[in-house]
């Protein structure tokens, strides 16, 4: 009996400690449930980050195919990046695929990082496809308006007794950043498109007609000969004379640097037959302010010059912490 | 004799015993008092748990919500403001839910996202 001095002691210990591991395990499930919960609004704070992402990248392809750029052209190398206040930053990069045959295709891959208490990250994967052009532009070099077996360094117009025309807006470029004339030309299209890098040059003595609404020059353009700049279905009459809209991205020189044509970059509506040659515009060329209802005009058409993405749909979502 | 040493034995029991019991029931009670406290405050923290894990469910699909039904507005927790990201114009729509904690504390939770032009 006396070997039995204590029992209740050890029971009552007993029960202490088990009551000890029990408290602790629930303070610890308590814990945790608190920080999963707070760590699931930050995963979906993250993921909200990386569609921002998405939406600022795919605007950024939107917009640099707007320009008219074409795929090799669009500068992806540069991340960006930017961030929400109180819910965290976002990433983006590029990736791209080769060739597929009729299209490109841009991997954007956005990374939100909601960082409230620790820094939670989130990656989403969006394929956008990109065609190099819609089905209604046709490019000059695919409709034989240019020499096959011309030089590598300068891309010429084809001669032609007849005129070169298309019923689409047609996109003028060059491999070689230069197109050139041999001999007279004419060309008709309802808009014409000269890409951004893509220099004209009338040689001189040589006649380029370009009969269309819309004419656009990004990069310079050299007329030691006669440009002629001719009305197709005219966007406005005036007194009679059917009248196109023509931009000039950069100056207008006649055969050297230092003669110029009095053009300055922008807008101009051209009466039909206006001629640039000799330093000296013959016809009309007026000057459109940017509030011009026909800028807008000329806008749809520039529209419907540019190459835009397609977007496929997104791909499987990844996530993971740092 | 016999009858004395069975007396000894048991007043000695019964002196040890009754300590004991008192120890143990003052331990006990110490202890269960501790537990029923912490179990307390950990069921209410659970609570608040869930609590703001269903807020945060409601939040997302407000804020997927939101960001094709333009008739959500601030009475519903949804905040709209014009901004601009890497040079993009758009909206950047926050929602703003309230939550309750386990011990009856009133917080705010908040999910924001951006929506080009």
């Amino acid at each position: 009996m006396r070997d039995q001095q204590g029992f209740a002691m050890v029971t009552v210990l007993m029960v202490v400690v088990v009551l000890l591991i029990l408290g602790t395990s629930i303070v610890q499930m308590q814990t945790l449930e608190m920080s999963q919960s707070l760590r699931q609004e930050q995963n979906v704070q993250a993921h909200y980050l990386a569609r921002t992402g998405l939406e600022v990248g795919l605007k950024f392809l939107e917009g640099e195919s707007a320009k008219g750029k074409e795929f090799s052209e669009l500068k992806l190398d540069t991340p960006l990046c930017g961030s929400i206040p109180d819910a965290g930053s976002y990433r983006v990069t590029f990736e791209t695929a080769a060739d597929l045959s009729d299209h490109y295709r841009i991997d954007i891959l956005s990374t939100g990082i909601s960082g409230r208490r620790t820094d939670v990250e989130e990656t989403i994967r969006l394929s956008v496809k990109v065609d190099q052009v819609q089905p209604l532009v046709d490019y000059a070099s695919e409709i034989g308006w240019f020499q096959k077996d011309g030089d590598n360094n300068v891309q010429t117009l084809r001669f032609s007794v007849l005129p070169l025309t298309s019923d689409n807006p047609v996109i003028l470029k060059a491999t070689s950043n230069k197109i050139m004339t041999d001999g007279d030309h004419f060309l008709e299209a309802p808009a014409m498109k000269f890409g951004e890098m893509t220099e004209l040059e009338v040689k001189n003595k040589e006649t380029l007609t370009l009969r269309s609404d819309f004419v656009s020059f990004h990069a310079k353009v050299n007329v030691a000969g006669t440009l002629v700049l001719r009305a197709l279905n005219s966007v406005t009459t005036i007194d009679g004379i059917q009248h196109g809209i023509v931009y000039f991205g950069d100056r207008v020189y006649a055969n050297s640097e230092n003669k110029s044509y009095p053009v300055s970059r922008g807008y101009f509506l051209f009466a039909d037959g206006t001629l640039l040659k000799d330093q000296q515009i013959i016809g009309e060329l007026r000057p459109l302010s940017d509030d011009d209802p026909l800028v807008g005009q000329a806008s749809s058409f520039e529209e419907g010059l540019v190459v835009l993405p397609h977007v496929l749909g997104y791909s499987a979502g990844t996530w993971h912490e740092r | 004799m016999r009858g004395e040493i069975g007396l000894l034995i048991r007043r000695g029991q019964s002196g040890f015993t009754l300590t004991e019991i008192l120890i143990a029931v003052v331990i006990l009670g110490v202890v269960a008092a501790v537990f029923s406290s912490v179990f307390g405050s950990s069921v209410s923290s659970i609570q608040g748990a869930g609590n703001h894990h269903s807020t945060l469910i409601e939040a997302q699909n407000l804020l997927d919500r939101a960001l094709v039904d333009e008739s959500l507005g601030e009475e519903d927790g949804v905040f709209r403001e014009p901004w601009t990201l890497n040079e993009h114009e758009g909206t950047l729509y926050t929602v703003k839910l309230p939550w309750r904690t386990g011990l009856g504390a009133e917080r705010e939770l908040k999910l924001s996202t951006f929506k080009a032009r």
